[in-house]
């Protein structure tokens, strides 16, 4: 196959589409970010840093999956697990950070990476290994038990350690950032299981015929908006933040 | 976010991911849970409203009782005589009532408007729940003889501008108190994400499922919640078990109740069919239920 075959995008191909996008938008904001860094204050450096990785990592594994996507026309559900291995805990850990100078403790970290590798692990397993045709109850069982690892995290961030963390802190800047964060979790991140439910024997393909091309613009706008959102709320803080040091 | 929203989303989410299960299950059984399950945990949010209602009037316990049973029974007539009129008028009175108790204490202001936001809440609710799964409610009405005039109602109530028009409506007024700041901007958010989980409800479940979890995670939970802290704030020595005690005389009396109207429906004493005869106890507790609600919120300047 050459090249010209590859990067060449039907008009009618979202899919296609999305993963193109999603590669420079991932790529041009890890720069953004990695460049930022010079512009805030020491202690957020390692926030931006995270942030700049989430995306950047993503735009490496967009870019292959693209090419896969292009060359095969099926979703590349390892290479996006693995992306998804990679940054959730990675967003986890800016919970972590941002809530650190009101007193987090590591556990705090540790519980939410478990948490976060649980719902991506036990998701793969419901997605990757589900038989051919499409086995519901395989799905059903490992979507339930993927959820359950998304709903800690939802809970944590809205009522658990973080939001109490985040209560107590005396930035307003931080309040609002984790407040934002926790939105992204309930609205942002609820557009994965409707991805996973599109899958060979998840509901939305029982009920609706929804397949894996749905999957993945489901997961890729889902991605663009989580992931450089994530980062942009973190930057806001930072620069917020740094100000206010700035002027004191 | 309330954590009874947190509870209604893991319930939401790990029924979403149960959908195909779920879907399998005969309707009758789905239905059969769903109204225990929503008898259960629904009939307790107004067990308390002599309690409530104390608080702000001098009427005897006596009085009320028999006012509140008056009420009932008058509701009760009303669906043997006029039965369209009446659950058109239950729709409408629960609507404004479930808006109501969604905003209570979260619009920072009374307006005049305040009415028009409770009712067209209601209603882009209860048209979404029955837009969706007008099949089944027609299906259902139309094989039960004495729920025949459900029909024609139906039809009106899942014309497609009825949600259409009810959801703008809600969202414009919703946008319009955040830019004023009536509510908070999350406000605003929260209920769009109500309102979306909701129809989404309403879309994948059968009608009494996607009712039930709404009816329970929003608005009951929400309710008992707000009741507990309420009692919390008149006496510093409340404690569950007390809270707890308060609701338990009533609820245990409508359970009583509803079970003796079940009997005489199974052994033919009323010749009335089983889903009519629920329907009519659940609307004849709602109706006093939505006054003494209106007058509590009324006199804590919330509504």
């Amino acid at each position: 196959m050459n090249l010209a075959e590859i990067i060449a995008i039907p008009k009618d191909d979202a899919v296609a589409f999305t993963f193109f996008t999603g590669f420079m938008a991932m790529l041009a904001a890890s720069v953004f970010f990695f460049f930022e860094r010079g512009s805030v204050d020491g202690k957020w450096k390692l926030s931006l840093l995270v942030s700049g990785l989430i995306t950047g990592i993503a735009a490496v594994h967009y870019y292959y999956m693209r090419d896969y996507y292009m060359v095969t026309g099926t979703n590349p559900t390892a290479l996006r697990y693995i992306d998804w291995t990679l940054t959730v805990p990675l967003m986890c850990v800016e919970f972590y950070l941002l809530t650190k100078a009101a007193g987090a403790k590591t556990s705090l970290l540790w519980k939410l990476i478990f948490a976060s590798v649980w719902m991506l692990v036990t998701g793969y397993i419901g997605e990757a290994f589900n038989p051919e045709g499409g086995s519901t109850s395989h799905s059903v069982l490992w979507g339930v038990i993927s959820t359950l690892g998304y709903l800690y995290i939802l809970y944590t961030a809205w009522f658990g350690e973080v939001a109490q963390l985040a209560a107590k802190s005396n930035s307003d800047a931080v309040k609002r950032g984790v407040r934002t964060l926790a939105w992204f979790v309930l609205v942002g991140w609820a557009i994965y299981p409707i991805g996973y439910m599109c899958m060979p024997g998840g509901w939305l393909n029982v009920a609706f015929g929804w397949g894996p091309s749905n999957v993945d613009l489901f997961y890729n706008i889902a991605d663009a908006i989580n992931k450089i959102g994530f980062g942009l709320v973190v930057y806001s803080i930072a620069i917020s933040e740094t100000q206010k040091l700035k002027a004191a | 976010m309330f954590r009874h929203y947190f509870y209604f989303w893991l319930t939401f989410l790990i029924l979403l991911n149960l959908a195909p299960i779920i879907s399998m299950v005969d309707l009758e059984i789905q239905q059969a849970i769903a109204i225990s399950v929503a008898l259960l945990l629904g009939i307790p949010h107004g067990a308390i409203d002599h309690v409530l209602f104390s608080e702000n009037s001098r009427m005897s316990l006596q009085r009320f009782v028999i006012l509140y049973l008056v009420t009932i029974g008058m509701t009760v007539f009303l669906w043997l005589v006029f039965p369209a009129a009446s659950f058109v008028g239950f729709l409408l009175l629960s609507a404004y009532h479930f808006g109501q108790s969604q905003f209570s204490g979260e619009v920072r202001k009374s307006h005049p408007l305040n009415f028009l936001l409770y009712l067209n809440w209601g209603v882009t609710v209860l048209a979404g729940l029955i837009y969706f799964n007008v099949e089944e409610l027609l299906f259902l009405s139309g094989n039960i003889q004495d729920m025949s005039f459900f029909v024609p109602v139906l039809q009106i109530l899942s014309a497609p501008h009825i949600l259409l028009v009810a959801s703008v409506l809600t969202l414009v007024q919703l946008v319009i108190y955040a830019k004023a700041r009536l509510i908070t901007l999350e406000k605003l958010l929260m209920e769009s994400v109500i309102m979306v989980s909701v129809f989404l409800l309403a879309n994948i479940f059968s009608f009494f499922i996607g009712f039930t979890l709404f009816f329970v995670g929003i608005h009951s939970l929400k309710m008992m919640i707000y009741e507990w802290d309420h009692f919390k704030l008149v006496s510093s020595k409340m404690t569950f078990r007390g809270f707890l005690s308060q609701l338990m005389p009533l609820t245990l009396v409508s359970f009583a109740g509803i079970a003796v109207l079940l009997m005489g429906v199974h052994f033919d004493l009323l010749a009335i069919s089983t889903p009519l005869a629920i329907l009519i106890v659940i609307s004849s507790v709602t109706v006093p239920h939505s006054f003494v609600m209106e007058s509590f919120f009324l006199s804590k300047r919330i509504a």
